[in-house]
């Protein structure tokens, strides 16, 4: 039912998913428009430095994996999510999106921890190896198209 | 056109205001009082506490600002902020005058001074031009002031009256001593009186402001809550400043703006806003300020004005970005208030981005803007009267021109500064240097690269190519590192630019390298092939997204370029370029005969490549070799995804012996002389950028060339062994060594090399691992008969022909039981076929047990032979040394000795050891034995017994072991009474025979005795049987018996009795004691002897 509301209410849900590994290198980035993707890749990485400042710092509750807003631009804003083997996912939105709230964004690191988790359980699955999986990239497009 | 400047926050604006103070009649120049008097108002001690003041010097020139002439209120001013206002009231309108004089209370000429005194007050007063200044007089006086004296008062008084002066104002400054104490306290009176003043003019706008209307009066409700809120910035009350610059700032919102306008509304709001972000960050209110700011650029953000003017927005938005930047920066940098998140670096980054915008509207707006109006719009920009309007407005109202051609005359005059005089670039590689800094301090080394990164963008804009080529190069680096390959792939691009343009030729090719790993088909081709247009020496093909006119410029650049022609080889340094091709190194065997290196290359090309020559360089500390492993093109031939091998070999110099041996580097050579070979040179030592290892490398289902690579280990240093020995050793010693024996260890050296050796050298030396103790309980030596050597030992046995045998050895002696371990190293030279000396090295490790020789134990027995526990000085004692033979050898005893104390005799008969000579096997036994008399109360310490012994095996001519026993500790006491019998050996049955007792007494009195004999059946006996004696002092009493024995066969004596009236009862238990031990008891009876009687 949720599902559904949800799908009513945004065509265009986020700009950009992006996985970034332990190590902080990219493991999966796809994006709405491909001639953004490098100048928000520029802005992920750049958004790393805060991610592991609260890693550092250490959150009050290590239950919750979600660390909000890291950093926004004029035209994006970046949510960070991070597992607990420090595997970070990134979503994008666009900043003029103001009908997305927390919770929507929560969800949708919700779906691609579950998405990530699957993947890992591929036996053909290297971990440590970009992600090509069919099935990880379905999810991570229906966030960013909101048709999940 | 003059000098115009852009918006900017004026100095008056800038900085922090305090109340002004009009100095007069101090002479500071020619009057040293003054002078001190001056200095003390601005010493900086305490300066943390003291009112903070603004002194100027009231000289009889100076002109107060002309008052503004006063009109009838409320009326419509020109204009909100007039620009001379706030610097009036910083620099020229004291709160408070302060004329100073010198007179003293009981001054002569009184009344002269009086009247002098007051008419400076007066002309003062009248220079004021009814300003409401505070005029205070301070009297510089040489004395301290009486109290309460009556002159004093009325003098005071009628100073006052003649000023018309308050007495309140009237101070003292006796100038005695510490006048630091007293500036303060008259520092202090001025701060009151300068709090006075400006709440007095507070009071006074305040009511101008209460009579205005909000509808129609705007302007002048801004002006006057500005003027409020810096009256009572003035007065150092941060609070409501703050308050009153916010009502300020508040009232301009409500300003209705139009084009004419737009611009000074926002240069005022700017101001304002300054104020307030100022007063909140010295409160301690950051927050409050950030918001302030934030809601402060959102409403202005989209008041962007004529179109035509948009740079200038933005430029305005810019300067508020930086400006609160450096207002953050400053005030925050003590304190904890930024944090990682919040920081100065973000309003510096928004500044820099505004900039950019800035630069971009200038692009499109004022691309033509090449002409200065003829009307000289901007001169009067200095004149105007407030801030933030146009200059040529003014010209307007002077000329009375038309409206509109003056309007576009003075946009055309600012494009045109926009557009010739503005260094756009500079701006904003400055800002992104700041907020670069500010992203370093708060750490943030990723937010610092994105900016880099953009700074080299600018840089590149600016036509700054080598620059930008540096900035974006490193950034390559921390990208690439990172694994963040679209964006490596992006800088590498741009970099290749930039190394284009500039005809560098090492950044060309190494980008050209780097670029393989990220070009694919076409690109990867043409990278390809402008690598090899270098080894042409010819100018490589431009990249495809310069335009025209930079493919000139770089062409010229290229054709300039001299290293191009001149320079023969072009070494590339592959530890920061991360290409299709790597190369690793394992050092395999190391030895002086011969050193040999692996190396593995990996490759990958598209299309088959080929190399001349592949080179290790070796280096040791004072060598370097350059091995060519390969020179066959042919085997250096590089295409799809493969790793080579190539192994090489080569003789070190002997020098290099037991030092450092390391691949530096490995060079692969692409083309060859005369052409312009590129070198790639790969340090092997140089941790090579991250490479990500796979969280689970062993997952891969299939082993690839690439897992076989980054398997290898690489060994890229090693220490040069010295040659190994040939020589034959063979060490010879009989494990274990006995306890304080000479123990012989001989080591045999046969020259086995196919020439002489020279210089041989034994060295000894005690294994580090062995405790310090032990290294104190050995002793060595080449001879037991020579000196004793102290560890480590060197035996110099010099040359030794082919074939020669050499033996050598030496002594060692333990004198405790721990097993040692001791090192023994051969050295000696060899010469090689070129006559030089190579050092050959053997060790060996030899390894020494010891042994106890013997056990020895020691009994104690009385003249009776049975065991006793203590012993009377003058008894016999007989001592008895056990030995058990513990060693594993046979040992002969060679002699045995007792070292006696001096106090024990050797009782008659002397000492004959009835052991030496004797052998002992392993776990055998023997006894030795001695009768001493301890002649005198002493200690207990009878003395020493001594074995002298050797190994039965050892020759006869060697030094001998020994063992000593200190003789246990027995009791000795002195008795007063000794007793002692002579018998003979045995008795013949029927065969009389004597017996002697003596009775000893030692001490100095008489002693009288009861001797009475108890006879018994085994003899008939005759004698005294009961006897009364008197022994003298220090004498000897004897008893003569004569025993007929009647029976055969071991009988008992008759057993003599011995009592004492005179003495206490403890002696005859004494006296029995000795009886006991002294006398023996029993006889063996031989049966008759009978002649033999010859029958015939």
């Amino acid at each position: 039912m949720h599902l559904q509301i949800l799908q009513v209410y945004f065509s265009d849900m986020a700009l950009c998913v992006a996985v970034v590994s332990k190590e902080n290198a990219p493991k999966y980035v796809t994006s709405l428009n491909p001639e953004d993707e490098l100048q928000i890749q520029y802005e992920i990485h750049s958004s790393i430095d805060f991610v592991e400042e609260k890693l550092k710092t250490g959150k009050k509750d290590m239950r919750d994996l979600y660390l909000g807003l890291l950093y926004s631009t004029e035209d994006h804003k970046i949510y960070g999510y991070v597992t607990n083997t420090k595997v970070k996912f990134f979503v994008v939105i666009d900043s003029s999106n103001l009908l997305l709230r927390d919770n929507e964004i929560r969800f949708m690191f919700r779906k691609l921890h579950t998405a990530y988790t699957d993947l890992m359980c591929n036996p053909f699955y290297i971990p440590g190896d970009y992600i090509t999986s069919e099935n990880f990239n379905k999810v991570a497009r229906g966030i960013l198209t909101g048709n999940s | 056109m003059v000098d115009y400047r852009e918006f900017d926050f004026p100095a008056e604006l800038c900085c922090s205001p305090s109340p002004l103070i009009a100095i007069a009649g101090l002479d500071t120049v020619n009057n040293a009082i003054h002078r001190t008097i001056w200095d003390a108002f601005h010493s900086p001690v305490g300066r943390d506490s003291r009112a903070v003041l603004n002194f100027f010097h009231l000289t009889s020139e100076y002109k107060f600002p002309t008052l503004s002439e006063k009109r009838v209120m409320p009326y419509i001013p020109k204009g909100i902020l007039k620009r001379n206002w706030l610097e009036k009231h910083i620099r020229y309108d004291p709160a408070v005058v302060v004329i100073f004089y010198d007179c003293d209370w009981n001054d002569e000429s009184w009344n002269e001074k009086i009247s002098e005194c007051s008419s400076r007050v007066q002309s003062i007063r009248l220079s004021l031009e009814g300003r409401k200044s505070r005029i205070v007089v301070v009297l510089i006086q040489k004395l301290m002031p009486a109290v309460d004296d009556n002159i004093t008062t009325e003098r005071a008084a009628s100073l006052c009256d003649a000023c018309t002066l308050n007495p309140k104002a009237l101070f003292i400054l006796p100038v005695v001593d510490n006048i630091h104490g007293y500036a303060i306290r008259l520092e202090n009176a001025f701060y009151d009186l300068a709090q006075n003043y400006y709440q007095q003019q507070i009071r006074a706008v305040k009511s101008k402001l209460e009579n205005l209307s909000k509808t129609s009066h705007q302007y002048l409700i801004v002006r006057y809550s500005f003027k409020i809120g810096f009256y009572n910035e003035l007065r150092q009350d941060h609070h409501n400043a703050h308050k009153h610059y916010h009502q300020c700032y508040m009232s301009l919102l409500e300003i209705r703006t139009f084009d004419t306008n737009i611009y000074e509304v926002k240069v005022v709001a700017a101001y304002i806003v300054y104020k307030i972000s100022r007063l909140l960050f010295a409160m301690k209110r950051a927050r409050d300020a950030l918001t302030q700011f934030n809601s402060h650029v959102n409403v202005f953000k989209s008041m962007i004005g004529p179109p035509e003017l948009m740079f200038e927005h933005y430029s305005w938005l810019s300067k508020q970005f930086s400006m609160f930047a450096s207002l953050f920066d400053e005030t925050t940098s003590e304190s904890s208030t930024a944090t990682q998140a919040l920081n100065p670096g973000f309003f510096f980054k928004e500044a820099a981005d505004y900039a950019k915008k800035r630069k971009t509207s200038a692009y499109d707006i004022c691309q033509d803007a090449n002409v200065y109006p003829s009307s000289d719009p901007l001169n009067e920009w200095n004149n105007i009267e407030f801030y933030g309007q146009r200059p040529w407005r003014l010209i307007k109202t002077l000329n009375n021109l038309d409206f509109n051609t003056i309007e576009a005359d003075g946009v055309q005059a600012l494009k045109f500064y926009e557009n010739t005089k503005v260094d756009h670039s500079k701006a904003i590689i400055s800002f992104l240097g700041n907020a670069m800094k500010q992203f370093k301090h708060y750490k943030c080394p990723r937010m610092r690269n994105l900016l880099a990164v953009q700074m080299a963008d600018e840089y590149y804009n600016a036509k700054d190519y080598s620059k930008a080529l540096t900035l974006w190069s490193h950034m390559l680096w921390d990208y690439r590192d990172e694994g963040w390959e679209a964006i490596a792939h992006e800088l590498v691009n741009k970099c290749l630019k930039c190394a284009y343009l500039t005809a560098s030729v090492q950044n060309y090719v190494e980008l050209n390298l780097e670029a393989l790993k990220y070009y694919k088909n076409i690109d990867l081709q043409k990278a390809l092939n402008n690598i090899g247009s270098i080894i042409q020496r010819q100018i490589p093909e431009p990249e495809k997204t310069l335009n025209e006119y930079e493919k000139n410029v770089s062409m010229e650049e290229w054709k300039k370029c001299d290293s191009l022609r001149s320079r023969s080889v072009l070494e590339i340094d592959m530890s920061v370029t991360n290409s299709t091709i790597d190369t690793k190194v394992i050092l395999k065997d190391v030895s002086c005969d011969g050193i040999e290196i692996d190396i593995f290359i990996k490759a990958k090309f598209p299309i088959l490549v080929q190399f001349s020559k592949l080179i290790a360089c070796v280096t040791c500390i004072d060598n370097t070799y350059d091995v060519e492993v390969c020179t066959d093109s042919n085997k250096l031939i590089y295409g799809e995804s493969k790793t080579h091998t190539y192994s090489c070999k080569f003789v070190p110099s002997p020098n290099d012996v037991g030092k450092e041996i390391t691949v530096n580097s490995i060079k692969l050579q692409l083309g060859n002389e005369p052409d312009f070979p590129i070198v790639l040179k790969f340090y092997s030592s140089i941790k090579k950028t991250k490479s990500f290892e796979r969280e689970i490398n062993n997952f891969s289902l299939s082993k690839t060339y690439d897992d076989e690579f980054e398997r290898i280990k690489q060994i890229t240093s090693t220490t040069l062994k010295p040659r190994s020995s040939r020589l034959g050793m063979e060490i010879k010693h009989k494990n274990p060594a006995l306890l304080l024996e000479w123990y012989k260890v001989s080591v045999c050296l046969t020259n086995l090399e196919d020439r002489p050796v020279s210089d041989v050298c034994l060295n000894l030396s005690i294994n580090r691992n062995n405790n310090e103790k032990v290294e104190h309980s050995i002793e060595v030596c080449e001879d037991p008969d020579k000196n004793v050597l102290s560890l480590p030992v060197d035996f110099k046995l010099d040359s030794m022909l082919v074939g020669d045998q050499k033996t050598q050895s030496f002594y060692i002696r333990f004198s405790s039981l721990d097993t040692r371990t001791f090192q023994l190293m051969i050295s000696y030279s060899i010469e090689d076929n070129n006559r030089t000396k190579i050092a050959c090295v053997k060790d060996v490790e030899i390894v020494i047990d010891v042994s106890i020789v013997f056990d020895i134990s020691v009994s104690y027995m009385s003249s009776r032979f049975e065991p006793v526990s203590k012993v009377y000085v003058g008894e016999p004692l007989i001592v008895v040394p056990n030995i058990k033979c513990l060693s594993p050898w046979p040992i002969l005893i060679e002699s045995t000795s007792f070292q006696l104390a001096k106090h024990v005799t050797i009782s008659a008969g002397g000492y004959q050891s009835v052991l030496n000579g004797v052998t002992l096997e392993s776990d055998e036994c023997a006894s030795e034995v001695i009768c001493v008399t301890p002649s005198e109360l002493s200690e207990n310490i009878l003395g020493c017994f001594t074995i002298n012994w050797k190994r039965t095996d050892v020759e006869s001519e060697c030094k001998n072991g020994y063992s000593s026993l200190e003789l246990p500790k027995i009791i000795v006491e002195k008795s007063t009474f000794l007793v002692d019998m002579k018998l003979p050996a045995h008795g013949w049955l029927h065969t009389p025979m004597s017996v002697v007792y003596f009775l000893h007494n030692n001490s100095e009195s008489l002693l009288t005795l009861d001797v009475s004999m108890e006879a018994n059946e085994a003899f008939m006996m005759a004698g005294h049987k009961d006897l009364n004696v008197t022994v003298l002092p220090e004498s000897t009493y004897k008893l003569h018996y004569n025993l007929y024995p009647l029976v055969v066969g071991v009988s008992t004596l008759p057993k003599m009795h011995i009592g004492c009236t005179s003495e206490p009862n403890d002696f005859k238990h004494i006296l029995n004691d000795i009886l006991v031990r002294s006398l023996q008891t029993q006889i063996y009876i031989m049966p008759k002897h009978l002649p033999i009687h010859h029958t015939n």
